[in-house]
């Protein structure tokens, strides 16, 4: 297998960037956006998804320019050095991301599914999982993502669909919750949840055309944009602020209030399906995304020896945290730190260097 | 090939892993607690009470003579908290206590007024407990309303389940979760409330306060006031409200359904009154809510005025004194008579959970959009503000079915006397 992947098309680009960027609903992140924004956090979710695209069509109109994938179009631009540095940021990055979801997506498994499972073999799991998936390459990955993205979506409506009981939509208001501008600098900040969304310019090279890269921004992160929004605003009218903010996982908390008769109650181990294949996926693509610039980085011709060697280095790297709190800890100096230079710092310094380059090369066909 | 293996191994130990035998336990070895009644024992102790259900004796051959005896067994702890009482339940049955299918849990009254935030953070944070699982106030204590309710389904958990589903058949009682129970708890302007339950003496007589509203002729009752005999002396009846995680009272059954209707919570249920034509007689008519209440709540300064449009609708159910109130002019007497009783019994409901202290409607709930920041509807201070609320309920009836018979006729006087 090579790391040299096909050309893939619009409905897998959706898929890839959705299944990247919604995860993040299955974990704490919804309560602490509450937390933050207090009853304006659903709109919080949608600037911060706003803010993120137009990131991504930043880089869209570099690859516009320079076809290519995000190391070939940094070294054009930046340098060998430039595109190094890059590079190694997105790595550790998309590392980070694949290491904190192991974590969060094994303590889940035990705390909402198998309670009485060794936590190294519920991480193992997932790592072996992942690496078993990432052998068939990223456009058998992002085909089965796009397959199950539907009963992804489907799914998440349905359980608030079956929520309607418990609404009470004054919990929205007072409506700028914490305040106006406090909750859009706290979706400034975490617009991180979609940390991984610049997996497209990562690949860029393996989509048919930028017309594909478009859609994926638009459809693929506007639709994660949309459920996430909805998912905390579901997750407001149910619970009211004060209990909302409090819930370590407040989507498996939401489908276990399900409950309409004596036949239709107890389904959140349906549910429990839907955001474990979530969460493999995002794992996988995360990992993908690490190793696939590994490669280009050092130019080997393959990525398939370092698969075992990396999965199981950073399931190790997952068990390091000694506690749940310490991992949200982590992951909050991840989120409001590290992973913004990726969204906003990197996109921002390769549009100013391809204007730069575009003046210049003006200048030079007038002189 | 070597990826054929790898996916062969791959399916091969999924295989084993998905059978549910790791860590899977029989039927025998698990001790399903069904219900949890917690009471108040001496020191900072409490009691609990688990009814764990016998699953040999439910798969019994002959279901039709499994007795509830024979189904549940019970076993009560002294523990200082939930989690410390079923370490002790692990040591009193054979079994491993397994709360996951807790149906309910019954909070003696003692305990509900001593505060039930210590019991409260544990449901909420424990897996085993679901926000479905239904709460109810014991007017005693839950030890005994557990041991001498003998309800004629096989289970008792499912004795709870029906019976608290049936709430909306009357309006006598509000069915709540510890989902519903917790949310308000930490709402700024709610209070929470739970169903009410008593063992009933069982004597006939009843203990009920006579009708506070002129015309109204129906008795007021908390479920040991019930005037019954016979039959399982287990009674739901009324809503304990609570002022935080204390309770600070008991709602009897009309208050109840008043509440039912402010809460938009009133499905159903039959009236009885006085009839407006022969004082002598009363008149029944099966009451249904039109529409969700229309709620508007002003504030200026530290004074609240709370506008409440209740819109009922109902259909003839008897008129005992043979009157037509079929015909338009004695239905539109009907509609007012009925009106004014549910206003003057809405107010009284209200002035009695503002001497509490307790909105336990949650009027506050409707105020929230009047404010842009959290800050400013944390400065309104709702607590103080509500007991000195002014109310102006409107309640308007529209009769709009006569039932079967269209036109009453009296039955003649000579067959009378």
């Amino acid at each position: 297998m090579s790391y040299q992947s096909g050309r893939m098309g619009t409905a897998e680009g959706i898929a890839l960037v959705f299944t990247m960027t919604f995860t993040t609903i299955f974990v704490t992140l919804p309560a602490e956006l509450i937390e933050t924004s207090g009853e304006l956090g659903w709109i919080s979710e949608i600037a911060s998804g706003l803010s993120t695209m137009a990131m991504l069509f930043l880089f869209i109109y570099v690859f516009e320019r320079f076809p290519g994938d995000l190391f070939y179009v940094s070294t054009r631009l930046l340098g060998k050095l430039g595109a190094c540095l890059i590079s190694i940021y997105y790595i550790v990055m998309f590392f980070s991301v694949a290491t904190l979801l192991i974590r969060d997506f094994s303590e889940n498994t035990l705390f909402a599914a198998l309670p009485e499972l060794d936590f190294h073999l519920s991480v193992g799991w997932y790592a072996l999982s992942v690496a078993f998936l990432l052998y068939f390459g990223i456009e058998a990955i992002a085909r089965a993502a796009y397959v199950i993205l539907p009963f992804s979506a489907g799914g998440i409506i349905l359980a608030f669909a079956l929520l309607v009981p418990h609404y009470k939509p004054y919990y929205l208001f007072p409506w700028q919750g914490t305040g106006m501008t406090n909750a859009l600098i706290k979706s400034g900040v975490l617009v991180a949840s979609n940390a991984a969304a610049p997996l497209l310019a990562v690949i860029a090279k393996s989509f048919q055309n930028i017309r594909v890269l478009r859609a994926a921004a638009i459809f693929g992160l506007g639709g994660s944009m949309l459920i996430k929004s909805t998912s905390i605003l579901i997750l407001i009218i149910v619970f009211g602020p004060s209990a909302a903010m409090e819930r370590t996982l407040p989507f498996f908390e939401m489908t276990r209030l399900i409950s309409l008769n004596r036949y239709i109650q107890r389904i959140d181990s349906i549910f429990i399906i839907l955001w474990v294949i979530a969460g493999i996926f995002g794992i996988t693509i995360s990992l993908y995304m690490g190793l696939y610039l590994i490669t280009r980085l050092v130019n080997l011709p393959t990525m398939k020896p370092l698969i075992p060697i990396v999965t199981l280095l950073l399931a190790q790297i997952a068990m390091i945290p000694p506690d749940a709190s310490s991992v949200r800890a982590l992951e909050g100096i991840l989120v409001k730190g590290y992973f913004l230079i990726g969204i906003y710092v990197i996109p921002l310094l390769l549009f100013a260097a391809t204007l730069l380059n575009k003046k210049r090369g003006t200048k030079c066909a007038s002189e | 090939m070597r990826f054929r293996v790898a996916v062969t191994i791959m399916l091969f130990a999924t295989s084993l892993l998905i059978t549910g035998c790791n860590g899977a336990k029989e039927l025998d070895e698990v001790g399903y607690v069904l219900t949890v009644g917690v009471d108040v024992a001496e020191g900072d102790q409490l009691d609990f009470t688990y009814e764990i259900a016998i699953p040999r004796a439910l798969a019994s051959e002959s279901p039709g003579k499994t007795n509830r005896k024979a189904t549940v067994t019970f076993v009560t702890v002294t523990a200082p908290t939930l989690t410390e009482g079923r370490n002790l339940l692990n040591s009193v049955i054979a079994r491993a206590p397994n709360l996951s299918h807790v149906t309910t849990f019954v909070i003696g009254e003692g305990l509900a007024r001593k505060g039930l935030a210590d019991i409260l953070g544990m449901t909420m944070r424990l897996r085993q407990f679901r926000g479905a699982t239904d709460i109810v106030v014991v007017n005693g204590k839950a030890k005994d309303f557990l041991l001498q309710n003998t309800p004629e389904e096989v289970l008792p958990s499912r004795w709870f389940q029906s019976m608290l589903s049936t709430g909306v058949e009357t309006g006598y009682y509000l069915r709540t979760s510890l989902h519903e129970f917790y949310v308000r708890l930490k709402s700024r302007t709610s209070a929470p409330y739970t169903t009410l339950m008593a063992i009933n003496p069982l004597n006939g007589e009843g203990r009920s306060s006579d009708p506070a509203v002129s015309n109204d002729n129906v008795h007021d009752y908390l479920p040991k006031d019930v005037p019954r005999a016979e039959g399982n002396p287990a009674t739901v009846v009324g809503t304990a409200v609570f002022k935080g995680d204390k309770m600070v009272g008991m709602l009897p059954s009309e208050e109840t359904r008043m509440l039912a209707m402010l809460l938009g919570n009133y499905p159903r249920g039959f009236m009885t009154m006085t009839d407006p034509l022969a004082p002598q007689h009363s008149v029944n008519v099966n009451l249904r809510l039109g529409r969700k209440p229309k709620i508007n709540v002003n504030i200026s300064g530290e004074h609240a005025v709370i506008s409440v449009n209740v819109f009922l609708e109902g259909d003839l159910a008897g008129i005992p004194s043979g009157i037509n109130y079929e015909s338009p002019e004695n239905t539109r007497l009907l509609n007012q008579q009925i009106s004014e009783i549910v206003r003057q019994k809405m107010l009284l409901m209200l002035q009695q959970t503002q001497e509490w202290g307790a909105d336990v409607v949650d009027f506050g709930y409707y105020i929230r959009p009047k404010y842009a920041t959290n800050q400013e509807f944390e400065n309104l201070h709702w607590d103080a503000i509500y007991p000195n609320a002014e109310f102006n309920v409107v309640v308007t009836t529209q009769i709009q079915r006569t039932g079967l018979m269209h036109k009453t006729s009296p039955i003649p006087s000579e067959k009378i006397q």
